[in-house]
């Protein structure tokens, strides 16, 4: 009877441990299901040693040039061009109102003659 | 029978702690990547071009790339690949093309962060991220290395975000804005940063910021240990050049605005929306910057007490720090609306910093005014640190951005 129960025992002990070991297993994996295993700690080294593979040379020296400084001449003499056609509205706008101040000064001509005119006529009376 | 029944319910119970241990002691979790540890392996930069940015910075990336060392590789992110060349293939760096008319920041600090687990790597982006088009950095990354994006539902930048060894420091604006955002209250939003990052969680700052971003003032170092800026040291060494060195000084001021858009001759350039951007006034304006960072020294030393009581052991690096606010000060040290006045911020916190050979090494960033870049030398080597200077930074810190936020480590060894 007693070697019964140690047998028992020993094999409820086998079963628990089993049980914990499945479930550990098991409820780990739940655990980290919404990761990739894209391994920082390994696998990123490795896509970096992979990425340096690709490349063949190894400069000491890095040297980035930007080629589009052209451009940057471009945007400059676009805004230089803005200028010079705001420069000539600008002109333009002077001349027209020169225009117009001449015109306006020849009406008050014609109506300082006319209002002469009108004074002389009326003396006439 | 009763013995059977023993067994099974024993079985179960074993079962349902098994399943519940996982998330009661978690384990080794995935944690933010520290700023200070062991060499840097992996580091994000990018660069922009004269074609659609004013702010160029291929020149500061090769200074960047030519500082950090040989077998550090470099994530060039572009969005236009046909607008640079190189010296020739180097190893050392591969370029990430962002999608065409994507538009990028020279900042790839800001749109995520890194975090790392026993095996995996993860990009966290925040819940929105609203500048240029810098929100597609991650995934570009993510592609080319084959990492995790993870799109998370808090609001931050990684800026007002920098990591210690043991915890993970959080500028106080960020906190208070995630939790108007989310309707929740300070203590449950530095929960959820402290689940999301991994690691415990220190505000930064007990009232609204005086500095955007915590990483231009904050450097976590090895050990409960932390360096925080120090305007007031940063005012009286300016000062001293300025009284001193007056020649150096306007010199340094000189080549600021000059170069501000790369080229002595231009003054001024049109954005990509048709508004005109002037190249600001520097010259003179040094002494409005000691100004200002006289008037900013006291909420520096607020946040240097405050981690001194949170048990950390607070080191001082000197900064000059112009004025943050929306009105930069003129001459007489008066606030203006003149947009026109942008002083380089001075930071020497905005630093990289690693153990290499097992010597605590710091990536300092250089502007070109040699009396302060000197002195943060000097503080840097006070403390143990074996500096390596990297220069070419005033224009970037026109922009208000160091060597910190030029940069994006994404793997240490």
């Amino acid at each position: 009877m007693k070697t019964k129960q140690i047998f028992f025992n020993a094999a409820t002990v086998c079963m628990v441990a089993l049980a914990v070991l499945m479930t550990q297993a098991m409820f780990n994996g739940a655990v980290h299901a919404d990761q990739r295993n894209d391994a920082a700690g390994g696998d990123l080294r490795q896509r970096v040693a992979d990425l340096e593979d690709q490349q063949d040379e190894n400069d000491i020296e890095f040297v980035l040039i930007d080629r589009t400084l052209a451009d940057l001449n471009l945007r400059i003499n676009a805004n230089d061009a803005d200028i010079r056609a705001l420069d000539g509205r600008g002109k333009a706008l002077g001349d027209r109102v020169n225009r117009l101040d001449a015109r306006c000064k020849n009406l008050q001509e014609q109506q300082d003659a006319l209002a002469a005119m009108v004074k002389r006529l009326s003396a006439r009376k | 029978m009763k013995n059977l029944f023993f067994t099974v319910a024993t079985t179960l119970s074993i079962v349902s702690v098994s399943y519940l241990l996982p998330s009661i002691f978690p384990g080794e979790r995935a944690k933010i990547l520290s700023d200070v540890g062991s060499e840097i392996r992996l580091v994000a930069c990018s660069a922009t071009n004269a074609r659609t940015s004013s702010l160029r910075n291929a020149e500061l990336v090769s200074n960047i790339v030519n500082g950090l060392p040989q077998d550090v590789h470099i994530m060039l992110l572009v969005n236009d690949r046909s607008a640079f060349a190189t010296s020739s293939n180097n190893r050392r760096v591969t370029f990430v093309e962002m999608p065409r008319k994507s538009d990028i920041s020279i900042w790839p600090q800001d749109p995520f962060v890194v975090v790392q687990g026993p095996s995996t790597t993860k990009l966290i982006t925040p819940c929105s991220f609203n500048r240029e088009d810098d929100e597609r950095m991650p995934a570009q990354l993510a592609g080319m290395l084959n990492l995790e994006v993870i799109h998370s539902e808090m609001h931050f930048e990684g800026g007002n975000i920098v990591c210690g060894e043991d915890s993970v420091f959080i500028g106080y604006d960020t906190i208070q804005h995630n939790a108007v955002v989310l309707e929740a209250t300070p203590q449950q939003i530095v929960k959820r940063f402290s689940k999301l990052f991994g690691r415990p969680v220190v505000v930064v700052g007990e009232s609204i910021q005086e500095v955007g971003h915590i990483d231009l003032i904050v450097t976590p170092l090895r050990g409960r240990k932390v360096a925080v800026a120090d305007s007031r040291a940063g005012a009286r060494l300016a000062a001293s050049a300025v009284d001193r060195q007056p020649d150096d000084v306007l010199d340094f001021e000189t080549r600021c605005e000059q170069m501000y858009f790369g080229r002595e001759d231009v003054t001024e350039l049109t954005d990509r929306d048709g508004k005109k951007i002037i190249r600001p006034n520097v010259v003179g304006q040094t002494k409005a910057a000691i100004s200002a960072s006289l008037q900013i020294a006291p909420a520096l030393d607020r946040i240097a007490r405050q981690l001194s009581r949170a048990g950390y052991s607070v080191v001082r690096i000197p900064a000059l720090i112009p004025d943050q606010g929306s009105t930069p000060q003129d001459d007489a040290g008066q606030g203006t609306n003149d947009a026109s006045k942008r002083y380089p911020f001075l930071s020497y916190s905005n630093v990289l910093v690693e153990m290499r050979h097992n010597q605590p090494l710091v990536y300092l960033p250089h502007y070109g005014f040699e009396a302060m870049d000197q002195a943060a030398l000097r503080a840097w080597d006070e403390l143990g640190f074996q500096v390596k200077p990297v220069p070419g930074f005033a224009t970037s810190a026109m922009y208000g951005g160091g060597l910190r936020c030029c940069t994006k480590v994404l793997l240490r060894n």
